[in-house]
This record gives structure tokens, sequence and C-alpha cells, in this order.
């Protein structure tokens, strides 16, 4: 009787005919739980309804947008999108975007993997040296490095290039690679190396053909955390890259919102297509992604 | 060549590339930062002079600096406070076992993965005072007094884009109090139902204490980014209006790239990089005795 007085009521009802009549434990049980699911719902709502309500007015003519802001839009304006990706040149932004990741996240996983082996293994005072030195640089904030890092850049010939804005990747991810490889490595027992020194293996050899098969799951986590902090990164090509052909998803993003604050259908649907890859990585490996997050913040 | 000196050769190549471009791009500049505070490169002049103390005396005697900086701090404890309690309720709600709550997690953490500039413009237009969507709910639901310039009130500013933060981040440090729940051996739980607890004893004596070493790192995690914060002032108040939601990130980079001011600038972020070091260092050494005692 109550389940049934809980599905036709709903929620207010039920908890308001509850009032002081709580012995029965089934009842009780419905009263939790509907008060569980509101709170789920609410926090839903807080987390969601924005990104909806930019989503439905990408789809809006101005007017509508203006004269209501709540409501589904009538027709779908396509339109909005066609023209932000066209004035974002977006194919050539989102080609910017993944070259920076992709290269920028294979250096960080073979470049750390390496130097942490030697961090593992090698007791020589000039590694624990240089281990000290990582570890270190992990607590100082770019902040300190941000503006001579400009003038050495552009001496180096390396401002407005990929491959400055990727080298910087690498060095301030660096250090952090190196820290979640060295612990996994340590927890790896020697004796696979040791045999494989026997046969003849060189260092290099154990590490490419032993050690980095073993150290695949914090390869996983190294790649999701970098991919996502280096897409979505605005300063340092906002320092590094002048050209408006070479710059990433968020650079393009900011000039696009300078340019067309006055225009909010261009601006919403621009802000919509540079979430989609992001979107799309998020959800086909959400669990991956949520896992990598943890794991990263608490070796850290 | 004998095995042994092979075998240095590969421990040499193994670090080399990751130390070369560490020290090249990250400890080089780390350094050229410090050097710099002490001088008055402006980035015009072709000569840079060495002038001791002069920026740091200079700094303390700025009112720019000050306001900068106790915005910094009011922020970064209003971020830390909020999103810690909002990710500690969001974890205990998508602990419990539910139809569905793998979904629950993902819609929570979802603003966390999205770049800070869109959740920044995103915001941005919500807040607009005459055709955002914030106002425009407030006039619709009768609580027109409630509206307000979200942005452009000085009194607000700061507080509105810490709440953007707080709502973009929140899922994040709910994943980290997710773990330390996942962490907590069902055990003791079943031990504390023999001995009678009820549901508040049981979050009281047995969640929240075992919960520590998550609220170690989830509030030293949001201190220290929060300390950095840069992307979502930059985009939606630059400071503003006037110098009301100006942060040490925001403003080092106004006297640095508008202003030019390098070594200026460079004074500003080994002060930050200072205040940065001691917090983590005071912390983790109080949050780690808690630790401990508890």
């Amino acid at each position: 009787m109550n389940q049934e007085l809980a599905k036709i009521y709903g929620v207010k009802k039920i908890s308001l005919s509850n009032n002081g009549s709580c012995q029965n434990p089934g009842k009780r049980r419905i009263f939790a739980k509907a008060a569980f699911y509101m709170i789920l719902i609410l926090f839903t709502a807080f987390f969601f309804y924005p990104l909806y309500l930019i989503l439905v007015s990408s789809f809006k003519t101005p007017l509508e947008i203006f004269g209501s802001p709540f409501s589904f839009p009538h027709k779908l304006e396509f339109d909005n999108y066609v023209q932000a990706w066209q004035k974002m040149n977006f194919t050539v932004i989102l080609g910017n975007s993944l070259i920076m990741t992709v290269c920028s996240t294979l250096g960080l996983i073979f470049f750390g993997s390496m130097a942490a082996y030697a961090c593992a293994r090698n007791n020589s005072r000039f590694i624990k040296g240089a281990f000290f030195l990582f570890i270190s640089c992990i607590v100082v904030p770019f902040h300190t490095a941000m503006i001579p890092l400009v003038r050495f850049m552009s001496q180096m010939g390396l401002y407005n290039s990929y491959f400055g804005v990727i080298m910087v990747y690498l060095a301030i991810n660096m250090s952090f690679t190196i820290f979640l490889y060295t612990g996994f490595i340590k927890s790896i027992p020697r004796e696979l190396e040791e045999a494989a020194l026997v046969d003849g293996c060189s260092r290099m050899g154990i590490f490419w053909k032993v050690i980095f098969p073993l150290v695949a799951p914090v390869t996983a986590t190294v790649a999701i955390l970098s991919s996502l902090n280096i897409w979505n990164d605005f300063l340092i090509p906002l320092l590094l890259i002048s050209s408006p052909a070479r710059r990433n998803i968020p650079n393009a993003l900011f000039a696009f919102q300078g340019q067309y604050n006055n225009k909010w259908e261009l601006a919403f649907a621009s802000l919509i297509l540079s979430v989609i890859p992001i979107i799309i990585f998020y959800l086909s490996l959400q669990k991956n992604i949520i896992k990598g997050a943890t794991q990263g913040a608490i070796k850290g | 060549m004998n095995g042994l000196s092979r075998e240095r050769i590969h421990w040499g190549l193994l670090i080399s590339p990751a130390l070369l471009i560490v020290m090249l791009f990250f400890i080089f500049p780390v350094i050229g930062g410090f050097v710099y505070s002490f001088t008055d490169w402006n980035g015009l002049n072709r000569q840079i002079n060495f002038i001791g103390l002069t920026n740091f005396r200079q700094l303390f005697a700025d009112e720019k600096f000050y306001l900068g900086l106790s915005h910094t701090l009011i922020f970064s404890f209003f971020i830390t406070i909020f999103q810690n309690v909002m990710g500690l309720i969001l974890a205990l709600v998508v602990d419990r076992k539910f139809r569905g709550r793998n979904f629950f997690r993902t819609v929570f953490y979802l603003p966390a993965v999205l770049s800070s500039l869109v959740v920044g413009y995103s915001w941005s237009f919500i807040f607009n005072p005459t055709m955002g969507a914030l106002n425009a709910f407030l006039k619709m639901s009768g609580l027109h007094f409630l509206a307000n310039d979200w942005l452009g009130n000085p009194k607000l500013a700061l507080f509105s884009v810490a709440f953007v933060i707080v709502w973009q981040f929140a899922g994040y440090s709910m994943v980290i109090y997710l773990a330390g729940l996942q962490g907590i051996a069902s055990e003791i739980y079943e031990a504390g139902d023999i001995d009678g607890v009820n549901r508040w004893q049981r979050i009281k004596y047995i969640t929240f204490p075992l919960l520590a070493p998550a609220v170690t790192i989830n509030v030293l995690l949001t201190l220290i980014s929060t300390m950095k914060a840069f992307d979502h002032i930059f985009v939606m108040t630059k400071g503003g209006p006037g110098y009301a939601s100006e942060v040490i990130g925001t403003l080092l980079y106004r006297e640095a790239f508008t202003n030019n001011n390098m070594g200026y600038g460079s004074a500003m972020s080994v002060i930050l990089f200072l205040i940065i070091t001691i917090i983590s260092f005071v912390l983790l050494k109080y949050l780690r005795n808690r630790e401990v005692s508890s």
C-alpha cells in the first residue's frame, strides 16, 4: 500500500503523510530512499544544468536566447556551429591540440619511465642527486619559471613553435611522472632483471624488454593525467605561441570569445565545440580517468 | 668495451633525456626567476642592472600586492573549505550501493575534466547581469532582490569566481574521498555494528578518523592549486572590477607581460614560491600529526 502511494504521489506527498508515524520500518525505508534520490537529483541538476543550458542555447537564434532563455529551441540552428567552426579555424586548431598533447604525453611516458628505472635501481651519487632534483621540482610553482622562460625560449629560437611548447610540457610534468614510475618500479622484484643480465642482456635491453611492459598500469595513469592536463592547458601556449594558426583549443577559444563576445549564439557554439573532444574522451574512458586521477592524487 | 663501463653508459642514457629537459626548461628558468628578482629588467632596455632588494622593498610597500595577497588567501581558504565539504558529501552519497551510482559519479566528476576556459566562459554568460540565466531565473521565481551583477560587483566578484572553481572541482575532491572511503575495511564497520553504534556514531567514530589521509591530500591539493589560480580569474574578471578580484597569479601576469615589469614580477613570483613552500610544509606537518593522534 505504502509503496503504491509512493509511486503515485511521489516524494513530497509521502514525506508529509509520513509525519510522525515512522514506526513502520517499511515506511521509513521508503522515506529515506525518497530523500536520498531527491538529494541525488538536486546534485545532478547543480552540476549538469549549467552545461545543459549552454548546450541548448547554442542551437538558438539570438532572439530566442534573450527572449526565452530556459526553453528548448524552436528549430535547431546548426548554422551557429558551422560559423563557429569556420571562424575558429577549428580543423587546424584541433590538429594543434592533438600534436601538442600526443607528443608531450609520449615523451613523458618514454623519458619518464627510463629515468625512473635509473632512479629506482642505481644507487650512484649522480643518480641519487638527479632524483632529489626531480622530487624538489614537484613543489616549485610554474610561476617562478614563467617570466624568464619566455625570454629563454625566444633566445633559443623556440618561441612560437610546437617543439618549444612540448619541451615545456615535458619539463613541468616530468618530475611527477618520474615520481609515479619510481615508486612502482621499486616494488618489482629484482630477480627478473638478474636473470636477464645473466643471459647477457644490456641495461637498455632489460628496460625495454622486461621493465617497460611491467609498468603498464603507471603508463596508463600517466597517459590519462598528462593528456588531460596538457589538452586543457591555457597558460603555456598563451605565453609561448603568438600566431593564430598554431594555437591550441583553449587559446583559440580565448581569442574567439574576445572577438565575438556580443554574439552569444556563436560564443555558445564555440564553447560546446571545444568540449566535444574531451567529452568523448571522458565518456569512453571514464572509469580509467577517475581511477587515474585518484592514483595521481594519492601518490602525490 | 668492458661490461662495467657499458653498464654505466646505459644508466646515463636512461636518465639523461629527462634530466636535460628538466634542467634546461624548468630549473634554469627557475634560477633565472630568482636572479631577475634582483634586477630592474623591464623587457625593453637591453641593459639589465642589479638593484639588490629594491624590488622586494617596493613590493612590501605596494598596496596592490597586499590586495592581491589577501585576495589569494581569502580565495584559497574559501575554495578549500567549500570544495572539501562538498566533495565529502558527494563521496558519502555515491559510496552507497544503489542502481546507477556510476552514472552519478560520472556526472559529478564531469566538470573537472573540462578546460577552465570553457567553464569560466560558461559561467560568465550565466552570471551576466542583464541577460544571464541566473538573474533571469531569480526574477522569474520572484527573488528579484537577490539578482546581482555577480562579476561586476566588487564585493562579489572574487566569491563568484571561487564558487565556479568549487563547482568545477568538487567532483575531483569527491573522487579522492571515495578512494579513502573504499579503503576502509568492512570488518571495522561490522565490528561497530556488533557494538551497536548508530549511523551518526558510525560516521563520527569510524569514517572520519580513517578518512584523515584523504583529507590531508585533498586540503593540500586544493590549497596549493588555488594559491596559483590564474585561468578562471583571467577569463571571468581579469582581476577586476578595478583590483577587486586580483590574485597573485593574475597580478604577476599583469606586471610582467602587460606592464613589462619583468624584474618586479619575478620578485613577486619568488614570494609566491616561498608562500607555497611554507604553507605546504606547515600544513603537511600539522595534518600528519593529527592523523597519527586520531
